[in-house]
């Protein structure tokens, strides 16, 4: 279609009457809310993560005793008859404790200095 | 679309999210011009093209570069302004067109400047994509492929479109709402 000279009314129709702005701030408005959005999403994937362990590691925890639930049993019992067998269980079990809390330790370190890192707005 | 900007676009997706804001004062004023137009409540305009502009940054990936981002910006706001007053089931005219009407006649009209307050209130009374396809073509003059992109039609039915709405809109101010 063929732009007219001759719609003037139309094109004054067109016109806003009054010129209107988005407010000096829509910017910084906007840019807040993208990152908590963002920051949300990462929330909702990491208990997504969490679930899917826990579910998992129940699921396979399940078969285990399923299916070797018996011997599992029997050796454990085995291992508490004998009073030398502590002097392996004991240090292996405080092992597990100090890499979980060092685990959990260093992972809050690295979310700590990662957010402060991101933190530019 | 220039090619800062697609460097811009690359390094948001490598997580520089910050970079966004280039974007935003570029073409906020742009799409909110399109929304406005559709909403007529400035608070409302404003929370739509915030939302278009979080739905874009969200989906930047899928950007493919065919048309320029201020378009594909512009056709986000528009689709995010018509959902929106889906939503709020506004109503709007639908005129039969009149087959004996001459374009003459429209012509004539659309160049008398007394008329320019009854153009006004008939240009509120028509469907969304009709406002937003007048204002493209006469008072922004976007090229046609570009308003075609924004309102996903063809770009061979925009002519007849702009045709029928010209006369809707006569037809509009010759007989009032009650039309």
């Amino acid at each position: 279609m063929e732009k007219t000279t001759k719609d003037r009314a139309l094109m004054q129709a067109l016109a806003p009457k009054e010129p209107r702005q988005l407010p000096s701030n829509f910017p910084y408005l906007t840019m807040r809310r993208i990152k908590e959005e963002q920051r949300m999403e990462e929330k909702r994937q990491q208990i997504f993560a969490m679930i899917s362990i826990i579910v998992v590691s129940l699921v396979g925890i399940s078969a285990l005793l399923f299916f070797i639930g018996d011997v599992l049993w029997h050796s454990i019992v085995s291992i508490f008859k004998q009073p030398d067998a502590f002097a392996l269980v004991l240090p292996t079990l405080f092992c597990l404790v100090f890499f979980a809390l060092a685990n959990h330790w260093l992972s809050r370190q690295y979310q700590t200095s990662s957010h402060g890192e991101g933190q530019t707005l | 679309m220039q090619a800062d900007e697609k460097e811009l676009i690359a390094r948001i997706l490598d997580g520089h999210a910050e970079d966004f804001g280039y974007f935003l004062e570029r073409y906020g004023q742009e799409a909110f011009a399109i929304v406005v137009r559709l909403v007529p409540q400035q608070e409302d305009a404003e929370e739509l093209v915030q939302d278009a502009f979080v739905r874009a940054c969200n989906r930047l990936e899928t950007f493919e570069g065919r048309s320029s981002f201020s378009t594909w910006i512009c056709r986000i706001a528009y689709t995010t302004a018509v959902s929106w007053l889906r939503k709020r089931r506004m109503k709007y005219l639908s005129i039969d067109d009149q087959p004996q009407l001459t374009d003459a006649e429209v012509d004539e009209a659309f160049d008398d400047e007394s008329r320019i307050e009854e153009l006004r209130c008939a240009i509120t009374l028509l469907k969304p994509d009709e406002q937003t396809l007048i204002t493209l073509y006469y008072y922004d003059n976007r090229p046609l492929n570009d308003i075609a992109y924004i309102l996903d039609v063809e770009p061979n039915v925009l002519a007849t479109r702009l045709h029928r709405i010209r006369r809707k809109l006569y037809l509009l101010i010759k007989h009032g709402k009650n039309y």
